[in-house]
């Protein structure tokens, strides 16, 4: 379930909603706990993507639901034992990887169009 | 309780929030709940405590958090929908795409919702008085809900409470319409019905001194038949409760604890149970510990300690004492499938056997029954219900003036509903647009209300008075937060489905020919004039309901009561505490106690009593019977007092001579009887003459009419009473009075321990000024008067408010109209009497409307009110007055605005 999906399959899903992949980003360092994730986007974004639990937490649902975040129960320090953390599955990790290439993408034609302009 | 003492700003940092968000966590699915509720509640905390500096910062952080989660709610309440709806939508892998494909429900109205968020961001103004106004209605709604929930829906705290009744005496000769039973008749109800499973009873008395580790105090007392846990269903939280036998056995040595007395004097340790208590009714062996919060109707000061009624069967239901007093609150259980009016007849034909049997005691005895939940809301229906209405009429009042300030605003929007339409956008879509609009509001205010709801429960259980049953037991449930739901969608249909419907009406063209530019004509329309006669009409209404309680209240409090409480002192104690063996004893202390209470510095006067007028007990009723006279007096109440006391509490002599020094307890028996009684003596001639309480009772020797003083409550009318002098009719319960110069509180504790110093056994309980229990009898008349009273302010505060924004913008609309009619030649006068005009016209309307109403509807609180008609004419007179003076100011300002008109420059602008 949780495997990579085909290649066509996983590209069918692009691109992803802002929010879907700032979350993914947000685990792609370390597992993290809920509020951690939040801080996290709130970091990559810059500040600009505050996420209160409601939101957050039905987005992290859907993730869930889907395979692309998974529990991670690795023993934890005591302070954090009761606290739940999430990691992202090998599948997740794909679809981050396949938007980051998207964008990527994206952004070397935007350049490229601007060269040929100001040349 | 200390919830409501704390201050306002507090609440948005204290636990509070923390409460709130968790109980608001309810409203999501329940998988998504259970999932997560945890952890939001965890990041919830961090938020608060890591990002937040300040209570404006933490207020917005609530509301913020609040909405967001509403908003998820219903966006996964949404998706759960769909996905029953079409299975198809459960595919993981098309559920990404779905979301954002264009024409699908969801998504479109996804964009909705945020074309409507960007819509109302624009009038922020506007958002912020409509999410304050109706979640401040909402609010008010759902705290004064929660009190009519707790109080009169939810089902009592006892097994199967639908099949328990209350059953009481009647009796027209000595007007009681439900009165406590005698032992003997409940004894004869018990054994001859046969429509109960079981009947039992209980009462209160006069409380026991504990001994407990060298430590004495004073306890509340009850006393049931042992057979009344039984049939309550009732737990214990240790050890038993009573068995049916420890009724008649009369030596059952045993008690129960209250749940609260176990914790806070015996730290709710579980050996307590088979201990043995020391009180001042004996020794006795502590068998059980009553369920946490346990109470029984009927009894206002929750018993501390409760023993089973030790019955002996050859004297109770034998002697006639037995069946002449009354004091056991009667509960039964009807067996299944008998209907109360079947027991009820049953009852009827027992009471009528047992009045031939009895006739001495049981002339005209009836009896009746009432469901126990009945019983227990009983006079707290009205004035719940009122409450209820009145919130109501402020969230109608709230609702109305934000579909008025939506109405104004959609007129500016007719040419965007025109354009969209135009484009292609069907009536419905613009129609969902509107109440997706109106949706974000309520979503906002209903976050808000529930804030303010779950806040007022807290103040309401702080200040709400004692007398209203079952208060102790408020709080927010299930059924209150489905209510604040409720309320929050009956909102959304007033306010919102209203302008939308007549906007998404607007023609096309004529929206898009002149919605553009200022109208021409009109101002208001007839739609939004109406509502301003609505809406003066409904706080006419309520302001009435304010005015006669308030009345009402002034009139209670003012009310002669035939005594002056103020400055003094009351203290109570037991002289079963000093342990005298004989009469004599208590005499000697009594001698040396009134000297002594004298020379207290600023003590002017010091007496003791058996009984005080309002508040507290001690006090007995039965039957007068006058020498030389056949006709008795039915119904009397019974007081002891010394010399002192008719000075003390300056209750006037009009007849004959007070209480003398020389009246011992020896000499002659000598009594005094007020107005009331004295009314009663056939040939009017009363000092002088005897009377007894039984027919051949010892006599008493009447030497003088006192002045009616007030018994028990201020409403009620004055009842017949006897004076006996305290040395000739000794009773142990005693209450000191000394009236002082100062302030009666600062005299406690000297008072106390001149008391302590004759006799150091003594415990000394109920240190408080007099006044303070006429404040309490009072208590629920106050709390109406404020409550209803705020709640019309509120009213009209709104109603004011409305009458100024529409007023207002039909000046702003009427500009050009204005400047035409000053070129032409009319002056500023002129326009200020049209603006006038016309404002008071719809005002003026909405006041004869009100009133009307309110002429229809007022006799229903007719019950509440104190010597007030519930149409006395100067509360209508000065309400209708006042209206119209408000409405006045509120269209003074825009008046004379249109008035400075400058035709000038209206005219260029065009």
């Amino acid at each position: 379930m949780t495997q990579p999906l085909g290649r066509s399959e996983a590209e069918d899903l692009l691109p992803l909603k802002p929010v879907v992949y700032l979350l993914l980003l947000a685990l792609a360092e370390e597992p993290c706990h809920g509020y951690g994730i939040k801080k996290k986007v709130e970091e990559i974004s810059e500040g600009r993507v505050k996420l209160d639990p409601g939101t957050l937490y039905r987005w992290m649902g859907r993730l869930l639901e889907d395979g692309w975040v998974e529990d991670d129960e690795r023993p934890r320090p005591k302070e954090d034992e009761r606290r739940r953390y999430y990691r992202l599955t090998p599948r997740g990790r794909q679809m981050m990887e396949l938007e980051s290439r998207r964008m990527e993408n994206l952004l070397q034609a935007a350049r490229h169009l601007r060269r040929e302009e100001s040349a | 309780m200390s919830d409501g003492s704390r201050g306002w700003s507090d609440w948005w940092s204290g636990d509070h929030a923390e409460n709130f968000y968790r109980l608001l966590l309810n409203v999501m699915p329940s998988r998504h709940r259970r999932l997560f509720a945890d952890e939001m509640l965890d990041v919830f905390r961090h938020q608060r405590s890591r990002e937040c500096r300040g209570h404006a910062q933490r207020a917005l952080q609530l509301l913020r958090t609040s909405f967001d989660l509403l908003a998820t709610a219903m966006i996964l309440h949404a998706e759960n929908l769909l996905k029953q709806i079409s299975p198809s939508q459960q595919n993981p892998r098309e559920r990404f795409r779905r979301g954002l494909e264009k024409g699908d429900f969801m998504s479109s109205w996804v964009s909705d919702i945020r074309f409507g968020m960007r819509n109302l961001i624009r009038s922020p103004l506007l958002v912020m008085v409509a999410v304050l106004t109706l979640g401040a209605g909402i609010g008010a709604n759902t705290a004064i809900f929660s009190v009519l929930n707790t109080v009169l829906l939810r089902p009592l705290p006892y097994e199967n409470p639908e099949s328990l009744v209350h059953i009481y005496e009647s009796n027209p000769l000595k007007s009681w319409t439900q009165q406590t039973a005698s032992p003997a008749n409940f004894l004869d109800w018990r054994e001859q019905s046969e429509s109960f499973q079981d009947m039992a009873g209980y009462w209160s008395f006069d409380g026991a001194t504990v001994e407990a580790d060298g430590e004495r105090e004073r306890v509340s007392t009850g006393q049931a038949t042992g057979n009344l846990f039984r049939l309550l269903g009732t737990r214990p939280s240790a050890g038993r409760l009573f068995q049916p036998s420890e009724t008649f056995s009369g030596e059952a040595a045993v008690a129960l604890i209250s749940h609260s007395y176990w914790e806070s004097r015996f730290g709710g340790r579980p050996e307590v149970v088979g201990s043995i208590l020391q009180t001042s009714e004996g020794a006795r062996e502590i068998v059980g510990v009553l369920p946490p919060g346990f109470r029984l109707p009927g009894i206002a000061v929750p018993p501390q300690l409760w023993t089973p009624s030790e019955w002996d069967p050859e004297v109770y239901g034998v002697a006639v004492w037995t069946r002449r007093a009354h004091w056991v609150t009667v509960v039964g259980r009807l067996k299944p499938n008998v209907s109360r009016q079947e027991a009820s007849q049953e009852l009827q034909t027992i009471a009528a056997r047992l009045q031939e049997e009895y006739p001495e005691t049981n002339e005209q005895a009836g009896v009746g029954i009432i469901g126990l939940q009945d019983w227990v809301a009983g006079e707290a229906r009205t004035p719940l219900w009122l409450l209820m209405a009145s919130v109501g009429v402020v969230l109608l009042i709230a609702c109305i003036n934000v579909a008025n300030l939506l109405l104004a605003r959609g007129r500016s929007r007719r040419r965007e509903m025109a354009i969209r339409g135009a484009l292609g956008a069907g009536r419905l879509r613009l129609l969902r647009q509107l109440l997706t609009e109106g949706l974000i509001l309520v979503l906002g205010a209903g976050a808000l209300g529930l804030a303010l709801a779950y806040w007022g429960v807290a103040f309401l259980r702080s200040t709400a008075p004692d007398g209203i049953p079952r208060i102790g037991e408020l709080s927010v449930d299930a059924s209150v937060l489905l209510f604040a739901l409720l309320c929050s969608a009956a909102t959304l249909l007033i306010f919102a489905s209203l302008p939308a419907w007549t906007l998404s009406r607007a023609p096309v063209v004529q929206g898009l020919s002149q919605g553009g530019r200022q109208g021409s004509g009109g101002g208001a329309s007839p739609l939004g004039r109406g509502l301003v006669v609505a809406e003066v009409a409904l706080s006419v209404l309520l302001v009435i309901g304010a005015g006669l309680l308030l009345r009402s209240f002034l009139h209670l409090q003012s009310e002669p009561t035939g005594f002056d409480a103020s400055q003094v002192l009351s203290m109570r104690f037991n002289l079963e505490d000093a342990g005298y063996e004989e009469a004599q004893q208590a005499l000697a202390f009594i001698d040396r106690a009134i000297p002594r209470l004298q020379a207290l510095p600023q003590v002017q006067e010091a007496a003791l009593a058996t009984s005080i007028p309002i508040g507290g007990d001690g006090t007995w009723s039965g039957t007068v019977f006058i020498e030389g006279q056949a006709t008795r007096v039915e119904e009397f109440r019974h007081r002891t007092v010394d010399p002192r006391y008719l000075p003390t509490l300056s209750v006037r002599l009009l007849e004959g001579r007070n209480f003398e020094p020389s009246d011992g307890p020896q000499s002659q028996p000598v009594a005094l009887v007020n107005e009331a009684l004295a009314a009663q003596f056939e040939d009017g001639r009363v000092i002088g003459r005897r009377i007894s309480f039984a027919e051949d009772g010892p006599q008493m020797t009447v030497v003088g009419i006192v002045a009616n003083e007030k018994y028990r409550q201020i409403r009620a009318q004055p009842t017949p009473q006897v004076y006996q002098p305290l040395v000739q009719r000794l009773r142990p319960d005693i209450h000191a009075l000394l009236k002082t110069s100062g302030d009666p509180a600062r005299l406690s504790s000297a008072a106390r321990e001149a008391l302590l110093d004759i006799e150091p056994r003594l415990v000394i309980f109920d240190v408080r000024p007099l006044p303070s229990y006429l404040r309490e009898s009072l208590a629920t008349d106050r709390f109406m008067a404020q409550m209803v009273g705020a709640f019309a302010l509120l009213a009209l505060l709104l109603a004011a408010v409305g009458l100024y924004s529409v007023l207002s913008y039909t000046v702003s609309r009427r500009r050009q109209e204005f400047g035409i009619r000053m070129a032409l030649g009319a002056r500023m006068s002129d326009i200020l009497a049209l603006v006038m005009r016309q404002g008071l016209a719809v005002s003026l309307l909405g006041v004869v409307l009100g009133l009307a109403a309110a002429w229809g509807v007022s006799r229903w609180i007719g019950g509440l009110l104190f010597n007030v008609s519930p149409t006395d004419p100067l509360t209508f007179a000065g309400v209708a007055g006042g209206l119209a003076a408000v409405a006045l100011l509120a269209c003074y300002r825009p008046a004379r605005r249109a008035a400075k008109v400058d035709p000038q420059v209206t005219l260029r602008a065009e």
